[in-house]
């Protein structure tokens, strides 16, 4: 029976080492965990599917698991990046880890965001707060050397509260000195030291974004940030079909098989976590 | 019965009628023999369908707690449940105000389903009739008469707080009910006869049983005090409840809700009879409730009483401390 | 009119792939054997030898599924309409290790599960229960990944029913796609005629038993009549019938409905239904561990408890009783149509009965039909 399915048993993680933990924010509460496969196997068999906007989930053996979105890109070939936030108990055990611990890892799951579709087209990436991570990978990706070219012309716009709350700064500075990136990040308030754009990200986003002709809207944030994002797309003449973006849900198994990140008929977890905005109009939404 | 019942119309009606409540909440046949349903008597017209017999097995309590406050409400309750009501005023998760009760003296007790299934073995009955004190059940190849001390909720077979202690409405029932005698019986005679066995099989009783559940957590909710917004079991951090089936969580289940219930519980047996594996679980918490009484010798839920150990005072026995030498 | 109804025959057919059919298309193994009562101890004793078996027994204080011990006991099926509890849990297990680790020094070295599972037969069930086998099937393997604990089992199980001569008061099969007489899913079924059954072989699978009952004789017309009788006296006995044929399209418009409200209304919350039902398959996973290692398990779970869909940031998307109980019923009569054309509910009706409230599918299932047809 079921020869067409993939011969491994999906429930059992693969080992990975802590090789660094990076704090992303000023309260703390937000780290990048850099992880590093124990056998080569295993990531050649990771790396084999994986794509931008997947999640894998990690093991603190003897915890539990956490489904976390992938914040590495493919391209960054070595390792495994993860910006975790410290909520239940599994990612508040992981921030008290040190380097050098062994974690398990599952993965990758869910779909991704649309790389094919998005080729020749011009992008807008609108993300908000720590929901980053995914689109980190994906612009990591995009930007890479051997797939800049298929994409057309590339707008981010990155929003959080205040300035110590953007993740990963570093990147952040890289890509505003690139001139095949049109970066734009804000936050909600003024701030003294803050010398860039000041407003909500569906304010911005009407600014910036391109010409919705030939073009496509990647979007992960917080759940007000998309409500109030959707419209502003909408009025710029973006369609349902235009616009994705990656939700979240309570998710255990990752496979489609504990039964409880439905959205109406689909999992987030094996037919997301990326949707349309057409895709999710017809499906029942609690 | 049928008087109860004309009683009960009469007092609905008006409440309705003159718009007192929103709703007053009863009950009325379900689809199963044995097996009522709270009623939300909303209109005149429904009033037909309420119904007040030894099978209105739910404590319609728990019902109130998911209204808001300020919504006035009429229910049907007999004594133990009026006293689980006391507590929530008690506890200030119920506005006394918002309440209209109408408290009807309770005859022999309630039915517990699970005995009937236990002593049918299991089968479908289609069919009850009730001649006196006898219980005819039938079902495909069957028919069996049972007595109703042997199928009646163990608390009910010892209670002696019969009368509504707390109502706005008072059903007037006939005499027979109203007498309740002090019998010759100990109001806790099983919770004794139990204590009388070792420990070895007291241990060996409770593991059977437990052994039964599935932690579906109809006992839990059904119980009008496990109002807890987020209960222990299902808290995850801390994490108290590994939430495997083993024996040892089940009883620490069962064990830390009885604790909680420890001069709370009103012996209402709702919990009991809504658990789908029959288990008898209603020693545990009479257990306690006597222990209370023995210690405090508190064993009645008053209003604007506070609960034994939710309260301090300078006299509570306190054997338990360990002297220092 | 005529293509209309045409077109929604087909949906139907879909639906469930046979409607109420009691023998679907594999006729052509045609084994069909007569055994007498007085013999059925001696085909149990022949069985056991090669296979470990699943029946109906009788336990303290009702009828249930065990694993027999025919060494020692004369076997016949206690009598039983269907028992209480479904036979689920011996391909899911209510809890169940997916692995074990151990710690050593800083590192963790996993041991995956080794579990040597024996031939074995599920004996004696009915036509819901063999059915939901097959939803079981459907919905573990379906997608990318197929469930290994499950199939591990499955694929080591032969399944044979004994046919429902007396389908119970809360029996709804026939309304979604069942029958008592079905042999649905099966490999081989039983027709209690009296004094003897008929054991007919059905799946490729269940030629496997052609061995075990060669040495009876033939079934004959008399036996077959007498069989036929029985089924249609069986469905007759089918108290509730609904047409459930729209049943998807319905709830597609009843999703913000407030009809939720009413049905949700006397719902405990209990997972109740979802444990006794022999579809429900949604789990939990836990780990457990102490000094030197651990182990992960799943556990059953079910949509109706509040903390299925908690967040850990304190979102839950299904917060009330409402939406929790839209939830079960959109995932067996709405979702599972969508995903898999199949509905995800065999109409056992054991959630009826386990109901402390009486919440009562059936009622649930007619407000939604009557409501649609309203609208």
């Amino acid at each position: 029976m079921n020869h067409k399915h993939e011969l491994d048993n999906p429930y059992i993680p693969s080992l990975v080492t802590i090789e660094e933990i990076n704090p992303e924010n000023e309260v703390n509460d937000l780290k990048t965990f850099k992880l590093i496969f124990n056998e080569t196997v295993d990531k050649e068999k990771f790396f084999e599917k994986f794509k931008p906007g997947q999640f894998a989930e990690i093991t603190e053996f003897g915890i539990g698991e956490s489904p976390i979105g992938i914040a590495s890109s493919p391209t960054e070939e070595d390792y495994l990046l993860f910006t975790i936030k410290k909520t239940g108990k599994v990612t508040n055990r992981l921030h008290d880890s040190k380097k050098g611990k062994m974690v398990g890892i599952r993965g990758p799951f869910g779909n991704g965001w649309p790389l094919k579709e998005a080729e020749g087209k011009n992008l807008v990436i609108i993300g908000g707060g720590f929901a980053f991570t995914t689109l980190r990978s994906l612009i990591v990706y995009l930007i890479h050397r051997n797939n800049r070219e298929k994409f057309g012309d590339i707008t981010i716009v990155y929003g959080c509260r205040n300035p110590g709350e953007f993740c990963y700064k570093k990147d952040l500075e890289e890509w505003g000195k690139r001139d095949d990136i049109n970066l734009n990040l804000t936050i909600d308030r003024e701030h003294p030291d803050w010398k860039k754009l000041v407003g909500f990200v569906p304010t911005i986003t009407k600014e910036v974004a391109p010409s919705p002709k030939n073009a496509m809207a990647f979007v992960c944030g917080p759940p007000i940030m998309i409500k109030y994002t959707s419209p502003v797309l909408q009025e710029l003449g973006f369609k349902d079909e235009q616009i994705f973006l990656s939700l979240e849900m309570r998710m255990k198994c990752g496979i489609g098989k504990c039964g409880r990140c439905n959205v109406g008929s689909k999992f987030v977890c094996i037919d997301g976590p990326v949707f349309s905005q057409a895709e999710l109009k017809v499906l029942l939404r609690d | 019965m049928e008087e109860i019942r004309k009683s009960l119309n009469v007092i609905v009606k008006s409440l309705i009628s003159e718009k007192k409540v929103e709703y007053v909440l009863g009950f009325e046949e379900g689809t199963l023999p044995l097996k009522p349903v709270p009623l939300y008597i909303e209109k005149e017209e429904d009033i037909d369908r309420l119904i007040w017999n030894e099978y209105c097995n739910l404590n319609l309590v728990k019902f109130l707690l998911e209204e808001p406050h300020g919504k006035k409400i009429g229910i049907i309750l007999k004594n133990c449940e009026i006293r689980s009501l006391i507590v929530l005023i008690n506890e200030k998760q119920i506005n006394r105000e918002d309440i209209v009760i109408i408290g009807v003296p309770c005859s022999y007790g309630i039915i517990d389903i699970n005995k009937v299934s236990k002593l049918l073995d299991g089968k479908e009955f289609t069919e009850f009739k009730k001649n006196g004190n006898d219980y005819t059940f039938k079902g495909v190849g069957f028919k069996k008469i049972i007595k109703l001390q042997d199928i009646l909720s163990d608390s009910c077979a010892y209670c002696k707080d019969k009368n509504p202690v707390e109502y706005d409405y008072l059903v007037e029932t006939p005499n027979e009910f109203k007498k309740i005698k002090d019998e010759d019986f100990d109001e806790y005679f099983d919770v004794i006869e139990f204590e009388k066995k070792t420990p070895k099989e007291r241990w060996a009783y409770f593991k059977k049983e437990l052994e039964k559940c599935t932690l579906c957590m109809a006992c839990r909710n059904a119980c009008p005090l496990c109002y807890c917004k987020l209960c222990f079991i299902d808290s995850n951090q801390p994490q108290w409840f590994d939430k495997t089936d083993d024996l040892s969580e089940k009883m620490l289940f069962h064990m830390t809700r009885a604790i909680h219930l420890a001069g709370r519980c009103t012996g209402c047996e709702a919990c009991t009879r809504a658990c789908p594996e029959g288990i008898d679980i209603h020693l545990l918490y009479k257990k306690l409730r006597k222990m209370t009484k023995d210690r405090w010798k508190v064993d009645k839920i008053e209003l604007g009483e506070p609960s034994v150990l939710g309260s301090y005072k300078i006299d509570d026995p306190q054997e338990f401390m360990v002297k220092e030498d | 009119m005529v293509k209309k109804r045409k077109k929604k025959k087909e949906k139907q057919e879909n639906q469930n792939n046979q409607k109420n059919q009691d023998n679907p298309k594999d006729q052509q193994y045609s084994i069909e054997k007569i055994i007498p009562k007085d013999k059925f101890d001696s085909l149990i004793k022949g069985l056991y030898k090669d296979f470990k078996l699943i029946v109906p027994k009788e336990a303290e204080n009702e009828i249930e599924f065990d694993y027999l011990d025919p060494e020692n006991e004369k076997y016949q099926f206690p009598e039983y309409q269907n028992l209480r509890v479904s036979p689920k849990k011996f391909l899911f297990p209510q809890k169940e290790v997916l692995y074990s680790f151990e710690k050593e020094g800083t590192g963790i070295k996993i041991k995956e599960k080794e579990e040597k599972i024996d031939d074995q037969i599920i004996f004696g069930i009915r036509s819901c229960d063999a059915r939901s086998y097959k939803i079981l099937d459907t919905f573990f393997s379906s997608g990318k990944y197929s469930d290994p604990y499950y199939f591990s089992k499955r694929n080591k199980t032969l399944l044979i029913g004994l046919a429902c001569n007396d389908p119970m008061s809360t029996c709804f099969c026939t309304s979604v796609g069942g029958a008592p007489f079905s042999s649905e899913g099966l490999d081989a079924i039983l027709y209690d005629l009296g004094d003897n059954y008929i054991f007919k072989i059905i799946s490729e699978k269940g030629i496997i038993f052609e061995k075990y009952v060669k040495e009876y004789p033939d079934v004959n017309k008399v036996d077959l009549k007498k069989k036929e009788e029985l089924a249609t006296s069986a469905r007759g006995k089918i108290q509730f019938e609904i047409n459930l044929d729209n049943i998807e399209k319905d709830l597609d418009s009843l999703f913000e409905s407030d009809i939720w409200t009413k049905v949700a209304r006397r719902c405990l919350s209990c997972g109740a239904c979802s444990y006794v039902c022999p579809t429900c398959h949604c789990f939990d996973v836990q780990d457990k561990s102490d000094k030197s290692g651990g182990k992960r398990v799943r556990i059953w779970d079910n949509c109706q408890s509040s903390i299925f869909t908690l967040e850990a940031s304190g979102h839950n998307p299904r917060n009330s009783g409402k939406e929790r109980t839209r939830q079960r019923i959109y995932h067996k009569f709405n979702y599972y149509l969508k995903n898999y054309k199949i509905l995800g509910c065999v109409g056992c009706g054991r959630c009826i009965k386990v109901c402390p409230t009486n919440r009562d599918l059936r009622e649930s299932l007619k407000i939604v039909v009557e409501t649609a047809e309203k609208a």
